[in-house]
């Protein structure tokens, strides 16, 4: 399973798996689908554990947070993910709320 | 901007100020002046030069002039005497000067380079080597890392590819350093993930050539649109590449301002549109459509290339003609417009339908020759704003802050004498607002002001003037530090108390300058007061108004003399008379049933006064039953003006009345209708003051 789906308060908590590339997005933009059918409109993404990311995996991310229509609705969980960090300043990026775990 | 048109203004504007430096020095050589009396100016010259220099990168020219400035800057403070052979001295620097200057006109004349470092020497033994060596002239863009702006729009399948735009952004990175990224993905209704939606716009500071900065790029050519901007540098090397035979394309590949590859693409298009005997296009258009260069890039090179096949002197380019000389032009129009009408008159009496057609074609002649005179005198005051455009961009990237030009009004005309006299003042006014006036990101960041500093340059015609406004939304004048630095300076005593608007004007004192450091822009003292002197002498007015940290403004009001404007022709009686168009609200019918002779009637509930022209003009005509009343209204001011006839819209040539006439209250001038009659301009704000102290004479006859 490339994303564990539990809900948390009135947030569905998407954990993504230790890899978002080229090689998996068509997977975990499958796997997301949940969210979409569900009655949730609360989203937690949870890259904390990523090691491995590409552009392909950036952009399915910034897709992610475009098809929520209030931006207060998605959270980015990054911690202090290097990976992610590192992509953010290369891509001169703003994520929506994040917070540390 | 045509960047060889403002090279070419350059140029003219640097052999006219060595002529002023010539004459003043030969004057001070033949004892017919004093030096104090010519020292401003000498050192003036210097000054403009060494600055406009600056801005378009001549760093040989800014360098020479910059030890020449530090010489007459010692002698404008008493510090250095300019005895004979200092004369000669500047002489000699002032022919090198011109010689650089015509360099620059046609590559093809040379610069002796061993006089120049010999004039610098003996310079330098009049200006202490401690002061020489701290002046420096700052190293000038030329040596740092260029510019470039890349914007790539990735392919749908670069992903797929296997090609990651990260790797592209971490290969840049060894080749120098990202100023700015702005990366957006503009997804499609039906995204894919695998798919790359990727448009990255990239400011990339570096001193890599435009085919290294490609070739990082090389894998994902193919399936996307990369798009590399040369930046300034490019425009100057080409600019200093000597005449060449060579084509086009390899002109501007030998400059880099375009690869290999982008040649080829343009040339391959070139050649299909050949074979498909379309009509050819030009390399450079094409290389322009593809995004590889940008249009002053081309016309840079085929300004060289064409110089080649095709050398014409500058001179020819521009024809100076005297003032006086189109202005007699002018006047022999309008005369020939006037005598036009009468014939006219006479042929509507006899008849002749072949004659009155013939004379009908010749009116149409008539009408083309008298606008075309016209034109030759007005230009657009945009020419010097974009003048200014380029200053902005190259002053502002040099000081390292980030600053946005904006232009009204630049189509508002202006007689071109006044345009070319206000070029010098302006450009004073926007070096300071640049340097002194908007602040530095960090210190606008910290002031809680947008990072981008805001400069606006705009013209507009006000109560028959021509207004030139200049406004930044810097850090505003310190009154204070003015007041003090003038008490310091010697210009107002300790004691004087001023009021905030008159604390403003002592920066337009003689050697005032409270900017704390000399940078090759400004802050020597000289300009502000040029300015205000060249503005007076157009007969205009400057004001500033001032808000800390708010910003500056500048407002330069002059005389319309000569503009063209859009303005009402009304009638009393056989008198014509144009009001300013702008001014006119509306136009309502005029009910004099009212025998009581009140000057004021009821508009919606509104109290509206009103002059009767005629009585004011005593203009004699027969009393007409219908009347009409023009509302005009300038600033928070209405009035009424009653007329017999309205007349409708025209374009006025605004002439200044004769000096016998000046006195003459509430006409600003006249103008030769299309009939040959002759028609008063309005001067609104005058007459409206004129009336009503009239009105308040015959109230208070006894004040």
């Amino acid at each position: 399973m490339p994303v564990q789906l539990s809900h948390k308060a009135d947030f569905l908590v998407a954990e993504l798996p230790s890899e978002l590339t080229i090689f998996n997005v068509r997977e975990v933009h499958q796997a997301l689908l949940p969210f979409w059918q569900s009655d949730s409109e609360k989203l937690i993404l949870d890259v904390t554990s990523l090691e491995e990311l590409d552009s392909a995996g950036v952009q399915l991310l910034l897709w992610v947070i475009a098809q929520v229509e209030k931006p207060a609705q998605i959270i980015l969980s990054y911690g202090e993910n290097p990976q992610v960090q590192r992509l953010t300043e290369l891509y001169g990026l703003a994520w929506p709320l994040h917070f540390e775990q | 901007m045509d960047l060889t048109q403002a090279r070419l203004l350059f140029i003219e504007e640097a052999n006219s100020l060595l002529a002023v430096m010539e004459s003043c020095l030969l004057e001070i050589e033949s004892g017919d002046a004093e030096v104090t009396q010519h020292i401003d100016a000498i050192f003036r010259a210097a000054h403009t030069i060494k600055g406009s220099a600056g801005m378009f990168g001549f760093d040989a020219v800014v360098a020479f002039t910059h030890n020449v400035e530090s010489m007459l800057d010692k002698v404008r403070s008493n510090e250095l005497e300019m005895d004979a052979d200092l004369i000669n001295l500047t002489l000699g620097c002032q022919d090198h000067m011109a010689a650089m200057i015509r360099q620059l006109e046609d590559a093809s004349e040379t610069v002796d380079l061993q006089q120049g470092s010999l004039l610098i020497e003996q310079l330098h033994q009049y200006i202490t080597p401690a002061a020489a060596a701290e002046e420096e002239p700052k190293q000038l863009l030329h040596n740092s890392p260029a510019y470039w702006q890349i914007d790539v729009q990735y392919g749908e399948d670069v992903f797929r590819d296997g090609m990651d735009p990260l790797s592209q952004l971490n290969f840049l990175l060894t080749l120098g350093t990202i100023e700015h990224v702005e990366a957006n993905w503009l997804f499609a209704d039906n995204f894919d993930p695998e798919s790359c939606y990727l448009h990255l716009k990239l400011d990339f500071a570096s001193e890599a050539n435009k085919q290294q900065i490609e070739d990082v790029f090389e894998f994902v050519q193919d399936s996307s649109k990369v798009v590399i901007t040369s930046p300034q540098q490019i425009e100057q090397s080409l600019a200093h590449l000597g005449q060449s035979d060579e084509k086009l394309g390899s002109l501007l590949v030998t400059a880099g301002a375009v690869t290999e590859r982008e040649l080829q693409q343009a040339l391959a298009v070139q050649q299909q549109q050949q074979q498909h005997s379309q009509k050819e296009r030009a390399l450079g258009e094409l290389l322009v459509e593809q995004g590889a260069v940008s249009t002053d890039v081309v016309a840079i090179a085929l300004d060289k290339q064409k110089s080649t096949e095709h050398k014409r002197p500058p001179d020819f380019q521009f024809l100076k003609v005297e003032a006086r000389k189109l202005d007699e032009l002018i006047n022999l129009v309008g005369e020939l417009v006037t005598a036009g009408a009468s014939i006219d008159a006479l042929l509507q009496q006899i008849e002749h339908e072949p004659l009155q057609e013939a004379f009908g074609v010749l009116t149409g002649l008539l009408e083309q020759i008298r606008d075309g005179a016209l034109g030759l005198r007005m230009v657009q005051v945009g020419e010097s704003f974009s003048r200014l455009r380029r200053i902005v961009r190259d002053v502002s990237k040099e000081l390292g802050k980030d600053i946005e030009l904006k232009v009204e009004g630049a189509d508002t005309e202006l007689d071109k004498t006044m345009v070319e006299k206000l070029s010098d003042p302006l450009m004073h006014i926007v070096r300071n607002a640049l340097d002194h006036g908007i602040e530095n990101r960090e210190m606008r960041l910290y002031k809680g002001k947008p990072a981008q500093g805001q400069l606006k340059l705009s013209a507009c015609h006000e109560s028959g003037s021509v207004v030139i406004e200049i406004s930044d939304d810097g850090a505003g004048l310190n009154v204070d530090r003015i007041r003090q630095k003038a008490i310091e300076k010697g210009i107002i005593p300790s004691d004087r108390e001023l009021a905030k608007e008159d604390i403003f004007k002592l920066i337009f004192a003689p050697g005032f300058s409270t900017a704390a450091a000399v940078t090759n822009l400004s802050g020597r003292g000289v300009g502000m007061d040029v300015v205000k002197r060249n503005i007076e002498e157009l007969r205009g007015e400057i004001q500033i108004d001032s808000i800390p940290d708010k910003g500056t403004s500048f407002k330069i009001r002059l005389p319309l003399t000569l503009a063209i404007i859009d303005g009402f022709l009304v009638r009393i009686g056989d008198t014509h008379l144009v009001l300013p168009l702008n001014m006119v609200q509306e136009c309502i019918e005029f009910e004099n049933n009212d025998e009581q002779d009140r000057n004021y009637l009821d508009l919606r509930g509104e109290v509206l006064p009103f002059i009767r022209l005629k009585q004011l003009f005593n203009i004699k005509a027969d009393a007409n039953p219908k009347e009409n009343i023009v509302v005009v209204q300038y600033g928070n001011h209405k009035a009424g003006l009653v007329v017999d006839q309205l007349q409708g819209e025209l374009q006025a040539v605004i002439k200044p009345l004769n000096t016998m006439f000046k006195s003459l209250k509430g006409i600003g001038g006249y103008t030769i209708l299309g009939s040959g009659n002759v028609g008063f301009i309005l001067d609104i704000p005058q007459l409206v003051q004129f009336a009503s102290a009239a009105e308040h004479q015959s109230c208070h006859p006894m004040s």
